[in-house]
């Protein structure tokens, strides 16, 4: 790839985002708070529903079908993006990367650095982007093979029914704080005591509003809000682990070394963003459902765009890609999945050395 | 103690800072301009006037007034307007009295708009009757004393806003003889027929509308033996002169304290910023982040390059450029990333 123009690249890319920008507006806030409000609706609505049970099982179990959607939008559209300050231009108390913290396992803060700081600034650099396989699969050769890759694939499916437990646990891990070898080397932006305590602290209270207050408001139909928020919450693992699956664990995403990015320009950073990403087709939905995450290609060029604007830019980026002979490496959902489960289960195995 | 429990278990379970801050876009859709800390207010005229002024009248809620009682003359309120999905603030008086209030429920201000500014300049686009935005509580120190003394009076520009309300608000009650004078460019004065109506109402109140040029050759004399109450809004150079003049008599001197605005001077590279109440000294030849971090403040540091939000801090005010954008900020309270700020005022920041 030695005659890639990345100046070129970039220019193209920045123009793309600047004359987007431009744009962003009412459209994008009206957007953001039409989602909040659809997330409350399924969330209330839900919660209510749960506790119907007892009149028709029905009503249960679309209880569980409105809580799922309004976690997952929750998760997905609305906090992952805010948190990522796409919002931040509204100047919103309430809608903004410096105040949100979102409703799942993992503390926001956590998130912040090893998701918004890490992830998005050493996309697929090995060493540098623990999302990479999350230190549990091997996913390219970069990897030494272990014997428990063998079954990395059960790992995996590990992996993504207990998503959020993953996503919460994951900078704890890296800074190997309950078990492992201290890395030396490593500086501790934040004490281990304090990635402990809002670990525990987030952690718990997520548990106690699922299993126990829900649950006790219920009163004699208990167990059902029980059962009901577990499979709630299950439904909201496996669709999120997928989903960011598919973003960034597709046969064709590549890896970077760290010696590659030293002195990166803004095109070579660009150029690393598009290679280290995939997009799913579908229709605005799942778009939606996906937190534009559907989008990941647009999401790593420019993650601090609007949601609200991936559908309108991901033509004109593909056109980029065309013009530059880069590979947009797009497909729809079931493509992308088994092109996901083909990487987790190749790597599974030893490569053999190329002769 | 309620409000408080709720709101504990809100920010518990439900990760908002309030109840009112998690059902806000809910509420919203029925009451517009529904914001938690904040007062709504109807806007019932918006009348733009020669030479770059709009009247602004408004209808506040009426929780807004404390027992019907809406503000003291010369207080002013921060105003938020929706402007094209931006929640933007900017403090200005009240130019109506409160005894105005009193009759109409309603509030006036007179906003000198800059057509360059994001706020006032799209302000006539962005506001039509019948809209609904935001307002603080009345506030300020800037407030009329009566006392025995005579009382001159110095306005410059769109200072005029704060004496209007007082004179207004205080007419019948003068009995010493009252002088405005009112500083601004030809013909640009505002509030005459207003201003002509006040003389006739009590004739010991008078006023001179004057240039700049005209004040400067006819300058006020305070003399030890007639000492007038001294009240002046404008701009900082005239205060300073104003202030000068009567504390050199051992006058009473008032004056509005909230600062025009950041001037912005491409020349000068060293301004004062005050981060979480530490003062330091900044210059506009790197980032804030670089700057902050050299003086060892608390700030964090992620990507550097304006992608992560991991360095994100609350403007409370003045101007930044956005390296990335080339975007100038305004001059109100605003997020930005100190990674690719480039200081272009004196800032004033929180973490």
């Amino acid at each position: 790839m030695t005659h890639f123009n990345y100046d070129q690249f970039q220019q193209d890319l920045d123009e793309i985002k600047l004359s987007t920008l431009e744009k962003v507006g009412t459209h994008d806030a009206n957007h953001i708070r039409r989602v909040i409000r659809q997330q409350r609706f399924c969330s209330w609505g839900g919660r209510i529903l749960l506790m119907m049970g007892l009149i028709h099982p029905a009503l249960w179990v679309v209880g569980i079908i409105l809580l799922s959607i309004a976690k997952i939008l929750e998760n997905m559209e609305i906090a992952h993006n805010v948190m990522h300050g796409q919002y931040d231009w509204m100047n919103d108390k309430h809608i903004n990367s410096k105040s949100y913290e979102w409703d799942i396992a993992c503390d926001g803060a956590s998130w912040n650095r090893i998701h918004n700081f890490e992830h998005h600034t050493y996309t697929n650099v090995i060493g540098k982007d623990r999302d990479f396989g999350y230190g549990l699969l091997r996913l390219s050769d970069d990897f030494k093979w272990r014997v428990k890759n063998l079954w990395q694939f059960i790992t995996y499916i590990n992996l993504s029914v207990l998503f959020q437990w993953g996503i919460s646990y994951h900078e704890l891990a890296g800074e190997r704080v309950f078990i492992g070898k201290k890395k030396e080397d490593r500086d501790q932006r934040v004490p281990h005591s304090e990635l402990k305590q809002r670990f525990f602290s987030k952690g718990a209270r997520q548990l106690i509003k699922d299993y126990v207050i829900f649950p006790l408001i219920a009163g004699p139909l208990f167990l059902w809000v029980i059962v009901g928020n577990l499979i709630a919450n299950l439904i909201r693992n496996l669709w999120t682990s997928t989903v960011i699956f598919c973003g960034h664990f597709t046969e064709h995403v590549h890896t970077f070394t760290q010696e590659s990015i030293e002195n990166e320009s803004q095109g070579q950073w660009y150029y690393r963003q598009a290679l280290g990403s995939s997009n799913i087709k579908g229709s605005k939905l799942l778009h939606l459902m996906t937190g534009h995450l559907s989008f990941q290609i647009e999401h790593h060029l420019f993650p601090d765009m609007p949601s609200s604007r991936y559908q309108e830019v991901a033509p004109k980026v593909e056109a980029v890609f065309k013009k530059h002979n880069l590979h947009y490496n797009t497909g729809s959902f079931g493509k992308q999945y088994l092109s996901v489960i083909k990487r987790i289960l190749r790597y599974s195995l030893p490569t053999k050395a190329v002769a | 103690m309620f409000k408080k429990t709720t709101n504990k278990l809100v920010s518990w379970f439900l990760h908002h800072q309030s109840l009112s801050g998690y059902l806000e876009p809910v509420i919203q859709q029925f009451i517009p301009a529904w914001r938690s800390g904040s007062f709504r207010a109807q806007v019932n005229n918006v009348k733009a006037v020669e030479h770059d002024y709009i009247y602004l009248t408004l209808a506040p809620e009426s929780s807004w007034a404390v027992n019907g009682v809406s503000h003291q003359a010369g207080q002013h309120i921060e105003l938020t307007l929706e402007i094209n999905g931006r929640l933007l603030t900017r403090v200005f008086t009240i130019a109506s009295s409160p005894e105005q209030f009193k009759k109409n429920k309603e509030i006036t201000l007179l906003i000198k708009t800059n057509k360059l500014g994001r706020f006032t300049g799209s302000i006539a686009q962005a506001v039509q009757i019948g809209d609904w935005c935001n307002i603080s509580k009345p506030q300020g120190e800037f407030i009329f004393e009566s006392t025995e003394q005579s009382i001159v009076m110095v306005a410059g520009g769109s200072g005029i806003t704060p004496i209007v309300s007082m004179l207004a608000e205080h007419i019948n009650t003068f009995t010493k003889p009252v002088y405005l004078r009112y500083i601004a460019n030809a013909n640009h004065h505002q509030f005459v027929e207003l201003l002509e109506k006040l003389t006739s109402k009590n004739p010991l109140f008078t006023f001179e509308l004057m240039t700049r040029a005209q004040h400067e050759k006819m300058p006020l004399v305070f003399d030890e033996n007639s000492l007038p109450d001294t009240y002046c809004c404008g701009p900082t150079g005239l205060m300073q002169s104003i202030k000068q003049q009567v504390l050199d008599v051992k006058g009473n001197y008032f004056q509005e304290q909230f600062s025009i605005g950041a001037i912005v001077n491409e020349n000068q590279s060293s301004f004062n910023a005050v981060f979480d109440g530490k003062a330091v000294e900044i210059t506009n030849e790197t980032t804030l982040l670089e700057q902050f971090e050299q003086e060892e403040l608390n700030v964090n540091r992620g990507c550097g390059i304006g992608v992560c939000h991991q360095c994100v801090c609350k403007k409370q005010s003045g101007l930044v450029k956005n390296l990335r954008t080339g975007e100038i900020s305004d001059n109100g309270e605003q997020l930005i990333q100190l990674c690719i700020s480039q200081p272009l005022s004196d800032l004033e920041i929180t973490s």
